[in-house]
């Protein structure tokens, strides 16, 4: 969804606005980032489930849109005026990647942010106690996985030249967005960001040579999702992690939240755990 | 007499039908230690639940500092200054000791630096500077309490809830943990502690709560309350016959 | 003329249809915590059988709701270890892990409907079809497709076995106690393997049901599964996650909020009005609008 934000914010700019293609870029990761702001107030509060839901029925909401205004060209989507220097775009990924996996470097490893995203997820109720505002920190980690994904999108508009809602938003991309998820290991910020530029390359491909074989491509997706899912539970990304961790023996467990048995004593028993929705 | 920190006036909690917390009030000094004791399920976990912004009062009201902090989060509690241990504790098991520490110095200290080295005085404070490294995970039960008061210190309270962090710890660790708990009173950190092993709570309270199905059945000095016959009857009652 | 009956009418029959997609969605997710993405792909697949099986033997499409049932009861029953065995278990976020899961197996069901079926809508002839009841009087003026109407008893009548069967009998405590409490229910003797495997295996039968259903009074396309999945996620939503008794009251005021929009607005406005519906409530009380779901 933040792709089809992206890509439309580019068209709309370039095509109606006259604007230059240097510019619409970044406008493509603002917007990705303001929605994703929207979204995730309300939704990350709730249970994961809402999160899930909310963020594919926006998209949803958003293609219908796309479908039913004058701007974004209606079901007939948007033809750019074409620029045939693919190398043009291998730097502009490159750059939004290489920038992408930098900031979050920093993010993650140098400030108190990856400390906070870590805490949360190993102990929601423990994190708290310390100060730290879950629903805050998701949010941010939300508009910042947001952000690239919309800078991809107005790159992929201007690579591509044409969109329209269903390749914007569609089901091909909500199933890419899926793929994210899985390659890029759920829960981790950073996987979602690795498996996007891996979904944006294949899809490129599939585009170039395959495009004629729209429903095996479907299948395909499906089986791969449902085998990663069934027998790598943490994603590829986070397979890759734990393996890391464990063989530099920094975790007991290989799990990606090891328990700790709270019966050791016959008076730890868990009462009061204080759990929220 | 020292300014009320704390004030828990007609607390009531309530789960489905059952009054886990049932109208309990009681005022906590400045510097104070105040011990809260019952029987198994008397409502004492909740009752901090409650306190440290988990679970919102369902009736009654919750003052600290002169403020009325009833429904307010835990997150925010803990900055302005409420930092409570859990009796499941709650370390974060895939980072290290040092890094769970950092974590709770965040919210004073603001950036990374800061907060270790920060977190390196609390650990040796609290005796866990030698296992700074270890992962949480593989703390033993002591060290794993130790850890949760190591990590409410950090937050740099001026109010700390215990709960149960002696039980389950052998003497020589328990005198340890009762000694830490006498240095961090010493600091003028009010405190509010949890704990079944009666040679703790005398030891350090200055007054002590009883609580008995989520009611306040007792309050005042340790030695009047262990003479209280509904005391007794409830909390030492296998004891006493 | 007076427009209104007639658009509550059509709200009430709409929301019927949206009980049968919903209901037994909630009921799986409120019991084992599962949200199945493939809820419409289910449907989607139980009108193409409706719609073969229809072709061959000639007979009406209600008379074939047994067998559909019975067809998709098996391959629910089949398939729910698999989903278990990817929400239990040490995993991060079961529910996601679930979501993603069944949405691979609704991206499989999705490619190979359109491999087998193709891209065109298909509809299953009814002789109820084409008869209507006709209420007049003055300027007042009623219109009552008797499919529809048949679509409504139908959601009734589940709605009213599932109630039964959850309330009255031994199964429906042995549920009832799995939602409540995994380890106790084990305790009492509630074999939890095979309860969640039946449960799942009643949602899959009436989601079939429902896709014959909905074949017979609109059409249907393999391509058109997601949007009863969004259907059927906004209904439970509504109700309140794993609330079941919301469901029926949600499906309604949803046909009715889509019958006044398609009428009084544009049809096209129609997803994009529930949707903004839909956050508004959420944004208000988070567990629907009973505020009794998950
Ligand atoms: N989240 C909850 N939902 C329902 N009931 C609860 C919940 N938390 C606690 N209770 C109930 O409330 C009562 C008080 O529990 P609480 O944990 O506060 O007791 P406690 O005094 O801390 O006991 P212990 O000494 O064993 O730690 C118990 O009956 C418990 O079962
Ligand atoms: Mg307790």
């Amino acid at each position: 969804m933040f792709f089809g934000v992206g890509a439309y914010t580019t068209a709309i700019l370039m095509k109606l606005g006259g604007w230059a293609f240097i510019l619409t870029v970044p406008l493509g990761g603002l917007f990705a980032g303001i929605l994703a702001f929207f979204v995730g107030l309300p939704t990350l509060r709730l249970k994961g489930s809402y999160f899930a839901i909310g963020t594919w029925a926006l998209a949803l909401a958003l293609q219908q849109l796309a479908l039913i205004l004058d701007i974004t060209g209606g079901p007939d989507g948007m033809r750019l005026p074409p620029y045939l220097n693919p190398s043009y775009f291998y730097y502009w990924m490159l750059g939004v990647v290489g920038g992408t996996f930098a900031l979050y470097w920093i993010l993650l490893e140098w400030a108190p942010f990856g400390l906070k995203v870590r805490a949360i997820r190993e102990d929601q109720d423990g994190a708290m106690a310390l100060g730290i505002n879950p629903t805050r920190v998701k949010v941010q980690s939300f508009v910042l996985s947001a952000v690239p994904v919309g800078l991809l999108g107005s790159i992929y508009a201007y690579w591509i030249t044409f969109i329209d809602p269903l390749s914007a938003f569609g089901d091909i991309l909500t199933d890419q967005a899926v793929v994210m998820a899985v390659v890029g290991g759920l829960g981790t910020l950073i996987g979602p960001a690795i498996g996007a530029v891996i979904v944006f390359t294949f899809k490129t491909l599939f585009w170039a040579y395959l495009s004629d074989y729209q429903v095996l491509y479907l299948i395909i997706l499906g089986v791969a999702i449902a085998l990663t899912v069934l027998f790598l539970p943490n994603g590829l990304w986070g397979t890759f992690i734990n393996y890391r961790d464990s063989s530099r023996g920094m975790r007991t467990q290989s799990v990606s939240r090891p328990r700790i048995d709270a019966s050791e004593h016959s008076d730890e028993q868990e009462k009061g755990a204080p759990e929220h929705g | 007499m020292a300014e009320t920190i704390l004030k828990v006036q007609d607390v009531v909690k309530t789960f489905g039908g059952l009054h886990a917390v049932n109208r309990v009030t009681f005022d906590l000094a400045e510097g104070e230690v105040m011990g809260l004791i019952g029987p198994n399920g008397a409502g004492k976990t909740t009752l901090f639940n409650v306190i440290s912004g988990y679970y919102p009062p369902t009736q009654g009201r919750i003052h600290f500092k002169g403020q009325d902090v009833s429904g307010v989060p835990p997150y925010k509690l803990a900055a302005i200054g409420i930092g409570r241990t859990f009796q499941v504790v709650k370390p974060f098991p895939g980072l290290s000791v040092l890094e769970n520490v950092i974590i709770a110095g965040l919210c004073r200290y603001g950036t990374r630096r800061a907060s270790e080295k920060h977190a390196w005085k609390i650990l040796d404070f609290t005796g866990l500077a030698d296992q700074a490294d270890k992962s949480a995970a593989n703390l033993t039960l002591a060290g794993r309490k130790r850890l949760e008061i190591s990590k409410a210190l950090a937050l740099e309270p001026s109010l700390l809830l215990l709960d149960e962090v002696v039980a389950g710890l052998n003497p020589t660790e328990a005198d340890k943990t009762i000694e830490l708990i006498l240095k961090i009173k010493g600091f003028g950190i009010s405190i509010l502690i949890v704990e079944h092993i009666m040679r703790v709570i005398m030891n350090l309270s200055d007054r002590v709560v009883v609580l008995n199905f989520g009611q306040q059945i007792a309050l005042g000095k340790p030695a009047d309350v262990a003479r209280d016959p509904m005391v007794i009857q409830a909390y030492f009652g296998e004891d006493a016959a | 003329m007076e427009l209104l009956p007639q658009v509550i009418l059509d709200g009430i029959l709409i929301g019927g249809i949206y009980i049968t997609i919903a209901i037994g969605f909630s009921l799986v997710f409120g019991v084992m915590h599962i949200i199945d993405f493939a809820v419409g792909e289910w449907i989607m697949l139980g009108a193409f059988l409706g719609y073969y099986l229809n072709g061959w033997t000639g007979l009406d499409p209600f008379a074939l709701l047994p067998v559909v049932f019975v067809v998709f009861f098996g391959i629910g029953y089949l398939i729910q270890p698999a989903i278990q065995r990817v929400i239990s278990g040490h995993r991060g976020n079961p529910l996601l892990m679930g979501l993603v899961f069944t949405f691979g197996i609704m991206l499989i069901i999705r490619g190979l409907g359109l491999t087998i079926f193709g891209f065109y809508s298909r509809s299953i002839p009814s002789k109820l079809a084409a008869s209507s009841w006709l209420f007049e009087k003055g300027d007042f003026f009623l219109t009552v497709p008797f499919v529809r109407l048949a679509g409504l008893a139908f959601a009734v009548a589940i709605t009213l076995v599932l109630h039964y069967m959850l309330k009255k009998t031994d199964f429906g405590t042995g549920v009832r106690a799995l939602a409540q409490h995994k380890e106790s229910a084990g305790l009492m003797g509630v074999d939890s393997h095979k309860t969640n495997c039946i449960i799942y295996g009643i949602y899959v039968g009436i989601s079939a049901m429902t896709g014959v259903l909905v074949c017979t009074i609109f059409s249907m396309t393999p391509m058109e599964g997601g949007r009863y999945t969004v259907l059927a996620f906004f209904v439970v939503v509504l109700a309140g996650m794993g609330y079941l008794p919301g469901v029926p009251w949600a499906a309604l005021f949803l046909g009715l909020i889509q019958s006044i929009f398609i009428v009084y607005l544009s049809a096209s406005y129609t997803l994009l009005a529930v949707f903004v519906v839909l956050y508004i409530i959420l944004l208000i009380s988070p567990k629907g609008l009973f505020g009794r779901g998950w």
